[in-house]
């Protein structure tokens, strides 16, 4: 098999990527990135409304309010040294964006344009700020290209169309580099390398309905697990109550701010019922579990009963051209529907994965090893949404993690630089550590009748959908568990039609399935065992935040075991933001 | 197959909206297509992906007129297979 060798190893070409590798490039690290799909083709794309600084452009604002807006959001799960670090760092580097070349939109006295987004305030909970700093509506766009451009300037070496299989680990617990698989011919490849950083991404794709790209599924954070390392709450995934029905795209909440209501098959307004003041506008968990209960009760429409419908006709053809124009667009072309004429179909959305691969603020990988719960696995980072830092905690605050992948992924960098002064050498390699991770390719050579992996990913996404969604109780997660873990059994029954080597992409499609199966059952385990709602987990049975017993992450294991570690309460340098009742 | 194949993940991007629609159209209507439009689609999975996302959603007409015909073929496709 083919060597190569590198300072940093970098799995994943979105913004938390190439940030970091850009750091590493121009510290004269010699970096290779690693990236499935192109690397501008990377989901960071899709970011379109904006980035979060309280640059105080268009009213008043400074770090620190934004840093209590970030742990209230988090419903006190995030983790306030990272959080402090993070909301003091967004000016510079939304200045540092700007000078690379990002065009951020202006205010007409030339300074960047903010907007307001929910859950932003001006002296602790006071007023409504705007804070979140946009490229138009390409934001995530904008950013993307900018660092790729300042990538290739600074000479990163890109394996573009490469698949990370597995990292490898030695007996003294350094992570050594990975194997990769390169897709176009087939052939896998060794990347040593003495520091690896992971930037792979969410893993929306658990779920049948989700706002993601394809290609999230979390093939960074299955990683980690198979090395031994745990993945951090992830029981914590965001819902975005309207997402078109079986299909997942977003219909912004900017639809029912102008108006558009619910409606369940007996043209119901339910929300009228959930939340008789804000009704279409509760918050985005309340509005998503209307919608869920309906849909149980048996009050869905459509021939399965499984959507609800969103009303804008009301509205008028003048309204909704002028004010919605990209809803028109989209519900045209994704639901089949004129939303002049007729109502959206509706259903709760996956959005974001706020757990992760649990890090400090320096980027490092950290686990509960021999003197410590947060001890760093030497030479393994991780930074943007397969990470959990943690800054968004049980809820992350929109445009948040378009800072929180450029803020680890410059501090990750710079740690790693740090690290390869007093790691000059590569450790030496067995092959029986290459040999695992190559195993894992090799099972998909076993030929003959099986399963097919599209069954099966469609299987597990509706299992998620229905046992793990916004809907959860004791019973539904306990039965959810038993499914997953069934679906996990069949997964050794799937076979690949496909044995050739050249872009088989149904043999990519296998690993990123296997890769799913085992972060669904660490979401549903998770979810299982934490007995409170808090932030974007709530559980019909206890449906209060429990500050006393829950507050604390949960560190799922590849062998199914479920720990805990405390919250880091005390932030760097200001007082603890003590937990509060999370009312807006 | 293969061929197929590669074209398959050059579908595959930052975006659902673009998964969907460009999946959608290699799996229903691709193989119907000549060469010359079949050429005219490759040239297309180039458009980074916010060009294309502008492309397939009608809000941008591509001047070029091969590209032009087949984002309508995809266009059409998606509302024949929705
Ligand atoms: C529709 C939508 C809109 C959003 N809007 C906003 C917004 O306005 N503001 C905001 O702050 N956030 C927004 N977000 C969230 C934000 O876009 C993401 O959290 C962020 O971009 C994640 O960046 P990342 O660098 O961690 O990973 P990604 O950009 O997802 O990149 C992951 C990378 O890993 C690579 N990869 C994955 N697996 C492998 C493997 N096995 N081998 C090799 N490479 C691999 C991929 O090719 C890719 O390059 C939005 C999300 C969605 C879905």
């Amino acid at each position: 098999m083919e060597r190569r060798h590198f300072d940093t190893l970098v799995i994943g070409s979105g913004g938390g990527g190439l940030r970091a590798a850009l750091q590493l490039a121009q510290g004269e690290a010699n970096v290779a990135v690693v990236s499935k799909v192109f690397p501008t083709r990377s989901h960071t794309v899709a970011a379109q409304g904006g980035m979060n600084a309280a640059l105080a452009n268009v009213v008043p604002d400074n770090w620190h309010w934004h840093m209590y807006d970030t742990v209230k959001g988090s419903d006190y799960l995030g983790d306030q040294d990272a959080i402090e670090y993070m909301c003091r760092a967004a000016s510079h580097l939304v200045v540092e964006l700007e000078h690379a070349g990002v065009p951020f939109s202006r205010l007409p006295n030339g300074k960047i344009y903010q907007r307001p987004f929910g859950g932003q305030s001006q002296d602790f909970g006071g007023d409504q700020a705007a804070r979140t700093c946009a490229a138009a509506d390409r934001t995530g766009h904008a950013i993307l290209h900018t660092l790729y451009q300042q990538n290739i300037h600074a000479k990163t070496h890109f394996f573009d169309e490469y698949f990370a299989i597995d990292l490898i680990r030695d007996e003294e617990d350094f992570i050594l580099g990975a194997v990769v698989l390169n897709i176009a011919t087939g052939e896998p490849l060794l990347i040593e390398a003495k520091t690896t950083l992971l930037a792979t991404g969410g893993v929306g794709q658990l779920f049948r309905t989700n706002t993601n790209a394809r290609i999230n599924t979390g093939d960074g954070m299955a990683m980690a697990l198979r090395a031994g390392i745990p993945v951090q709450d992830m029981e914590f995934f965001q819902f975005h109550p309207t997402g078109i029905a079986g299909k997942g795209m977003l219909i912004t909440e900017g639809v029912r701010g102008e108006g558009g209501y619910l409606v369940n098959k007996d043209g119901e307004r339910f929300m009228e019922r959930y939340a008789p003041h804000a009704k279409d506008l509760a918050s985005r968990d309340v509005v998503s579990r209307a919608i869920a209960i309906e849909i149980r009760e048996g009050r869905g429409c459509g021939p399965d009963a499984d959507h609800v419908l969103l009303k804008l006709e009301h509205l008028g053809p003048e309204v909704i051209k002028k004010r919605l124009p990209g809803i028109l667009d989209m519900a045209r072309t994704f639901a089949n529907v004129d939303p002049i004429k007729e109502p959206i179909p509706v259903f709760p959305t996956a959005h974001y994965t706020m757990g992760g691969i649990p890090t400090n603020r320096f980027g490092q990988v950290v686990m509960p090893l021999e003197h410590s719960a947060e001890e760093a696995i030497p030479g393994l980072y991780a930074v943007g949404e397969c990470a959990c830092v943690s800054v968004h905690g049980a809820n992350r605050l929109g445009g948040n993690s378009l800072l929180d992948i450029v803020v680890f992924g410059r501090a990750a960098g710079n740690h790693i630089i740090e690290f390869l002064k007093e790691n000059r050498y590569h450790r030496p390699m067995k092959d029986e550590w290459v040999e695992r991770a190559l195993s894992r390719l090799a099972r998909w050579e076993q030929s003959g009748e099986g399963e097919s992996v599209d069954v099966l990913r469609d299987e597990l996404q509706r299992t998620m959908e229905h046992y793990c969604g916004v809907f959860r109780t004791e019973e539904v997660l306990a039965e959810g568990v038993e499914k997953v873990k069934a679906l996990a059994k069949r997964l050794d029954a799937v076979r690949l039609r496909d044995q050739s080597k050249v872009f088989n992409t149904a043999r990519i499609e296998a690993l990123e399935l296997e890769n799913l199966v085992s972060l669904g059952l660490a979401t549903v385990k998770s979810a299982l065992a934490r007995q409170e709602s808090r932030g974007a987990h709530s559980r019909m049975d206890y449906p209060d935040r429990d500050d006393e017993r829950w507050m604390k992450h949960s560190l799922y294991f590849e062998d199914g075991r479920v720990e805990y570690k405390p919250v880091r309460t005390k932030p760097m340098s200001v007082d603890t933001f003590p937990p509060k009742p999370r009312v807006y | 197959m293969n061929e197929k194949s590669r074209i398959y993940w050059q579908c595959r991007r930052g975006m659902l909206e673009l998964d969907e629609l460009l999946q959608g159209f290699l799996d229903h209507t691709y193989d119907g297509l000549d060469t010359h439009e079949q050429a005219s689609f490759e040239k297309l999975l180039r458009c980074h992906d916010n060009l294309l996302l502008e492309y397939l959603m009608g809000r941008t007409v591509p001047e070029d007129s091969d590209t032009a015909h087949v984002v309508k073929k995809i266009r059409e496709s998606a509302h024949v297979h929705t």
